[in-house]
């Protein structure tokens, strides 16, 4: 167990690497001058001499791998350097909006896991059914709906037309309401057919038969087997979706004004506040890194059958 | 003959129902200046925010364009767009994954940690980050969805040659004298390109989908350019008074990327291939 723990945390380290590596590259080979970038952002006219400082406080006549290994040393210190617009550090601009952005999260996965775990579980169980059908088309309709557009048509039913909600901003409880639906859509029908094809594919199982031929009622095999190891894929593309789910709060936000990290990538984006752009990109490739590491772990608490594969395979 | 048809209809019902779905969009697109009754583009203030009419099939936009008219222009756009990122990922990742595969060594080594690099970043943030970058525009856009979405390609395929490189009939081959690039040609590429086929029909679903969200965020098609993500983007200040401005433009989404996922389902469904 601690063994395979600490392997998969030393496969991460030179994949995360590779990821500061390719978004340095991206940055050092393109057709942008950081130092210009800078003073565009800040509004500056800047003269050839101010450009000049500009470069050399950045480092930009040295080799390519010393600045990259600079830009390392500062990453592994949670530096990412200031941002060009509000000079401010861009570690403290992350941390000061995230908690909105969490919070967006955390409640569209509370959500999600919600819906979809009783629609995805009866769906297996009662296969053709009408919940299993309901169950297909919600994950067809789920994943094939533009999120954007998604968000406004709530607005449109739910703030417009019913009153029910704020249309915009945070602040109550019903200001988060409709962006973490919004955000949740995706999440469900992704979770519902996971687990869908999980615990079908579970009730095939030799241990399902046994536990019938012992006489162990049905709703014990169901809720208390059947369940627990087929909701070991859900696990998994939690963690496998988590990015997706960081990119989807980016296009939730700027459609609800949420106050949170993507609307303020958006700006960075169209600012080109290059050391914003990559704090975020680096630190999302580390929160997924992450992730799918606790989600390995947590799976193989779930389902010991895992951690036993890996010890053959020692 | 009839019979026949009759049989495949009920057999392969969703494949043949979204095939010609598809078919129908497709040549929409292809023929939206014949199709298209006014002009995508032209500004008309008398003529804006109209209802439904015989001129207006959807109504008129906030600047008096025909919202039927850029709705078909946008397909050319969507659809265009899609196949062109679906094309050059796929072209790049067969090109990379066969050479991994057959080569392996250290070259395989290389291409797939690159690989493993460029999928630790979640990918659409990737695209956001390298728009961010490199300038906003749909060049960027597009070029940002290829650079992430050939990897994907690349392993699956050489994962194929991997275990194509150990069958009997490529040894033969390689004895009798072929050339390598026969080998490629003759034996592999023929016998990857099914399964690649499968996993580009739900490729197409994400590149449409993504494509107009960059387009809504501003960031990929700009105005007065006719596309479905760009009009939600222009639209949706008007959500409280025309709700119609953005709700034709969303449903056209919807339904490319549902056909394009129904019948990637069904596809890989039918010809035994696990979806990634």
């Amino acid at each position: 167990m601690g063994t395979y723990v600490l392997k998969r945390i030393i496969t991460i380290i030179p994949i995360f690497l590779l990821a500061t590596l390719l978004t340095f590259s991206m940055i050092r080979l393109s057709p942008v001058d950081p130092a210009e970038a800078y003073f565009t952002a800040a509004h500056i006219q800047a003269t050839d001499e101010m450009l000049e400082q500009k470069r050399n406080e950045f480092g930009l006549d040295q080799p390519f791998l010393i600045q990259y290994g600079n830009a390392l040393i500062k990453i592994c210190q949670f530096d990412f350097g200031i941002s060009y617009v509000t000079n401010k550090p861009v570690w403290e601009e992350i941390t000061s909006r995230m908690p909105a952005t969490i919070q967006l999260t955390i409640g569209s996965l509370l959500i999600a896991i919600i819906v979809s775990v009783p629609i995805g579980f009866l769906a297996g169980i009662k296969k053709n059914s009408v919940i299993d059908h309901f169950s297909r088309f919600l994950s067809f309709i789920g994943a094939s709906i533009p999120s954007f557009w998604l968000g406004y048509l709530f607005i449109f039913f739910f703030s417009v037309k019913l009153d029910l909600f704020p249309v915009q901003g945070i602040g109550t409880w019903k200001h988060l309401v409709l962006p973490s639906i919004t955000l949740a859509f995706p999440l469900i029908a992704l979770y519902t057919r996971l687990l869908r094809a999980s615990v079908l594919e579970n009730l095939q199982e030799p241990y399902v038969l046994f536990a019938r031929t012992r006489g162990i009622h049905e709703r014990i095999i169901m809720g208390k087997h059947v369940l627990r190891i087929a909701v070991s894929p859900m696990i998994t593309g939690l963690g496998m979706n988590l990015g997706n789910l960081m990119t989807g709060a980016i296009i939730v936000e700027a459609v609800f004004s949420w106050p949170g990290f993507g609307r303020y990538f958006i700006e960075a984006i169209f600012n080109r506040d290059v050391p914003v752009i990559q704090g975020y990109v680096l630190l999302a490739a580390g929160i997924f890194l992450i992730s799918n590491l606790i989600v390995d772990v947590i799976q193989m608490y779930i389902d010991p059958r895992i951690s036993r594969k890996g010890r053959q395979l020692q | 003959m009839i019979a026949m048809f009759r049989g495949i209809l009920k057999s392969q019902k969703v494949i043949v129902i979204c095939s010609l779905i598809l078919c129908v969009l497709f040549l929409m697109a292809l023929f939206a200046p014949w199709l298209a009754p006014n002009d995508p583009t032209a500004v008309n203030f008398v003529d804006k925010l109209q209802r439904p009419s015989l001129d207006y099939p959807f109504g008129t936009d906030h600047l008096g364009r025909c919202i039927f008219s850029r709705i078909l222009y946008g397909a050319r756009i969507s659809l265009g767009y899609a196949m062109l990122i679906f094309m050059s990922a796929l072209s790049i990742g067969l090109i990379i994954g066969i050479i991994a595969g057959y080569i392996g060594g250290w070259v395989d080594q290389l291409l797939m940690r690159l690989g493993d690099g460029l999928m630790a970043i979640p990918s659409l943030l990737f695209v956001l980050g390298f728009v961010g970058i490199w300038g906003t525009g749909l060049k960027q856009v597009v070029f940002g969805l290829i650079l992430v979405q050939w990897v994907y390609y690349a392993r699956v395929i050489r994962g194929m040659v991997l275990s194509l490189k150990e069958q009997n009939y490529i040894t033969a081959a390689k004895i009798s004298g072929s050339s390598t690039w026969t080998i490629m040609q003759k034996h592999i590429i023929p016998n990857v390109l099914p399964s690649l086929v499968v996993m580009g029909t739900l490729e197409m679903g994400w590149a449409i989908m993504n494509l107009s969200s960059m387009s809504f965020l501003g960031l990929g098609v700009q105005p007065p350019t006719p596309e479905w993500g760009a009009m939600i983007h222009e639209g949706k200040s008007y959500i409280r008074t025309n709700p119609a401005l953005m709700v034709y433009p969303g449903l056209m989404i919807m339904l490319v990327v549902v056909t394009f996922n129904l019948l990637g389902e069904a596809l890989s469904e039918r010809y035994g291939i696990k979806r990634r």
